[in-house]
């Protein structure tokens, strides 16, 4: 066997049990890791596909006509917190819902045309505002605004600002969750990795004093922290697939991470045990 | 091959070589004598740059150790063949696995290695414990042992930090024996030694460390 991969492999076997922990911690940070990483996708995913709905729905009352529900547009746009407002006719609703419900909708139309012959579909003003401004505060003061108005008989939340919210609290955790992560993952990798420097400390020595380049020096530190970072990683993303797997009856339709995804976090804690390794062999060898 | 010129040296505020200088020639044999705690393995660790002088010029092989550099410091280290006191083998490895490892760090061909590990460990007399622990041999298979790692790269020069420490006068003067046979070669060979009727029984030139200084 190659002189140098048998130097690593030896230097990992130094660490004996203390290894076999670590990557049992690292795995289960990178099952929580993972968990987070899902749930954002996931609320990422329900965003996406409500990214062109408007935040909220105002339905104006019967007896504003359309001039009316425009010179209102035209005040609410004014408001430097809504970054839209379209104005959306009874006669455009109804044609919506045709469109939206095809047969349904021709049916709902006809059934309402023959008994009462009216349009059963408010007229109603779509409301954007602006991503970077949705917080529940926000929005709250927003709709107490518009509901101020006279002509608007009710309001509708199309839940569009609360995905937006949800969306912002899971990055900020999901942001905290891998910053917890990383400094867990490199005390874990650079405690071993420092433990095993220091049993190896006079090998290390006696392989300087017969001329071992530092850079062969270096490998098995390197080698080290990448077999802890990786092999923790897919010990994490096994368990978790596992659990997923487990309780798929539960979670529904619930996906397991992309290839992508896999790969970042793999890719990742293979580069903290890189960088673990590196450092610790500048700092004790 | 060696030129030291008024080298000093301390731990912190112990003063252990004081303004020494002396010169070995190139295939020279040289003893440097003195008792326990007089400063020859501090000597001998400054001439493998173990330890930086902190005074003086020290010069080892045509290279002045003072400019030295990270880069440098394994070829340089790599000429130099070294017997450390306390051996210094790699205590999970076996005998021939010790052998074969200044062989790989220069990228030794592992045929040839191997090669090279068995010719050593058959003039040694150690083939019969080739898959041994280095703890599993007798003290002085171990000094042998220690010798051949030394020299398994032919080195330029030999530094032996006693060789003969705990051993009789007749296995001591077999290690000399050794050492005389690879002078006889062209190696220049400089031993650190307590034990001076040894050094003056093998007719060699004596460099004599006390307080300090050289005498």
């Amino acid at each position: 066997m190659n002189y140098r991969l048998k130097n690593a492999i030896s230097h990992i076997a130094r660490a004996g049990t203390s290894s076999l922990i670590g990557i049992v911690g690292i795995g289960f940070i990178t099952t929580l890791l993972t968990t987070l990483l899902l749930n954002h996708s996931f609320i990422l995913r329900q965003s996406e596909f409500k990214m062109e709905a408007p935040t909220l729905v105002a339905f104006l009352k019967d007896t504003v006509d359309e001039s009316m529900g425009r010179t209102l547009v035209s005040q609410l746009e004014k408001s430097g917190q809504i970054l839209a407002v379209n104005y959306a006719s009874k006669a455009e609703k109804l044609a919506s819902r045709e469109t939206e419900y095809q047969d349904l909708g021709v049916l709902i139309k006809e059934a309402f045309s023959e008994t009462r012959g009216v349009n059963p579909f408010p007229a109603s003003l779509n409301v954007y505002v602006d991503e970077e401004l949705i917080t529940r505060k926000t929005l709250e003061h927003i709709v107490l605004e518009i509901k101020a108005h006279d002509e608007i008989e009710d309001i509708l939340l199309t839940g569009q600002g609360q995905l937006k919210d949800r969306l912002r609290d899971s990055e900020r955790t999901m942001l905290v969750g891998i910053g917890v992560a990383v400094i867990t993952i490199w005390f874990i990798i650079g405690s071993i990795i420092r433990k095993t420097a220091i049993a190896r400390a006079d090998e290390v020595h006696l392989m300087k004093l017969l001329g071992m380049f530092r850079r062969h020096l270096l490998a098995p530190f390197i080698v080290h922290g990448l077999f802890l970072g990786g092999l923790g990683a897919l010990c994490g993303l096994g368990c978790f697939y596992g659990m997923l797997w487990t309780f798929r009856s539960q979670l529904g339709g619930v996906h397991f991470l992309t290839i992508y995804q896999i790969i970042s976090v793999v890719a990742a804690e293979m580069l903290i045990g890189l960088l673990v390794g590196f450092f610790t062999h500048r700092k004790f060898a | 091959m060696i030129q030291m010129h008024q080298v000093s040296f301390s731990y912190d505020e112990l003063s252990v070589l004081e303004k020494v200088s002396f010169r070995v020639e190139r295939g020279e044999f040289v003893f440097l004598v003195g008792p326990s705690g007089s400063g020859k393995t501090t000597l001998l660790r400054l001439l493998y740059a173990d330890l930086l002088p902190v005074g003086g010029d020290l010069s080892v092989i045509g290279q002045k150790l003072a400019t030295l550099d990270k880069v440098s410091l394994p070829y340089f280290r790599q000429k130099i063949g070294l017997v450390f006191q306390d051996f210094k083998f790699l205590a999970d490895q076996t005998i021939q696995e010790n052998l074969a490892l200044p062989q790989r760090l220069i990228g030794m061909a592992p045929r040839v290695a191997k090669e090279n590990v068995n010719k050593f460990l058959h003039q040694m007399g150690l083939s019969h414990h080739r898959h041994a622990l280095p703890t599993e041999i007798s003290g002085n298979e171990q000094r042998r042992l220690a010798i051949a790692r030394a020299v398994i790269n032919n080195p330029v020069l030999l530094l032996a930090d006693a060789p003969t420490e705990g051993l009789d006068l007749r296995l001591s003067l077999e290690v000399m024996a050794l050492l005389d046979a690879l002078n006889f070669q062209g190696m220049t060979i400089f031993v650190a030694t307590s034990d001076r009727k040894l050094a003056e029984k093998c007719n060699k030139r004596i460099i004599e460390l006390r307080d300090g200084g050289i005498h």
